[in-house]
């Protein structure tokens, strides 16, 4: 078995703590030993001298995911959802700035990038042109594929007359 | 959206309407469950990425670009469109382009 450390930052801390239903938290990760084809799951608490509960654990004989996708996946607790907060550079010293998704390639990697191509337009000049005293970290994009919104439906739905597809 | 096509389509009303015909039962968590509701019956029609229909062979609808936010060029005109969030937010419709957020 590999062992992984992953340390999460304390604004991610923050923010899963503040959900309201305890619960609900625990059976996420019951539905995602489900997800995972899991046949035997537990739920462990365990208390304090008090009778708190000091830790949850739970455990699954799911399929496991690689190492590989273990720290791509998980660095995502270890990404602050602010890029504000944030400054980086990468060994040899060019600039990079990451927010959830935004430049996380070639910041955590260490790589330089000559383009970054996001899925969201707006996050370029918000967080990378700088301003504010921010560090700007691009000064130019374009936008490269359109999409549009549009109403999805099935044969069976009321007034469908099987409009394109 | 629909604020957009109650304007294009001049029909006053149309946005409540359709509102309101849209519980907050159907509400999901994800677009995931959404597709399957959808899939199930639960629910007749559901907005979402045009991009995305194809691969859940969903039929769509080919809606006028006045009010399906793919043209950047019409952004002025959709940010007319504002969606009230529960906690007090309120985005305004922007153009759908790679990408989007």
């Amino acid at each position: 078995m590999t062992v992984l450390s992953l340390i999460a930052r304390q604004d991610y801390l923050e923010k899963v703590a503040r959900t309201r239903d305890p619960i609900k938290a625990n059976s996420e990760f019951v539905w995602n030993a489900l997800d995972a084809d899991a046949t035997r799951i537990s739920v462990e608490f365990g208390l304090n001298v008090l009778g708190g509960i000091e830790e949850i654990v739970v455990r699954d004989n799911g399929i496991g995911i690689s190492r590989a996708h273990a720290e791509r996946d998980f660095w995502n607790l270890a990404i602050p959802g602010n890029a504000r907060r944030i400054e980086r550079r990468s060994f040899s010293g060019r600039c990079t700035a990451r927010r959830a998704g935004v430049g996380y390639a070639f910041s955590d990697l260490h790589q330089h990038a000559d383009l970054l191509a996001v899925a969201d337009y707006s996050v370029v000049p918000e967080y990378l042109f700088g301003g504010d005293g921010k560090t700007a970290y691009a000064d130019w994009y374009a936008g490269f594929a359109r999409n549009a919104i549009t109403f999805v439906h099935t044969d069976k739905s009321k007034f469908s007359n099987g409009t394109s597809i | 959206m629909l604020a957009l096509a109650e304007k294009h389509y001049q029909s006053p009303g149309l946005e409540a309407k359709v509102l309101a015909n849209s519980p907050l039962a159907n509400m999901r968590d994800t677009e995931t469950e959404l597709i399957a509701a959808l899939q199930l019956g639960q629910i007749d029609y559901l907005a979402m990425c045009r991009s995305d229909a194809p691969q859940h062979h969903l039929m769509y609808l080919d809606l006028p670009a006045e009010i399906d936010l793919s043209d950047p060029a019409d952004a002025a005109a959709y940010a007319v469109a504002v969606a009230h969030t529960k906690n007090g937010d309120v985005a305004a419709a922007r153009p759908r382009r790679r990408g989007h957020r």
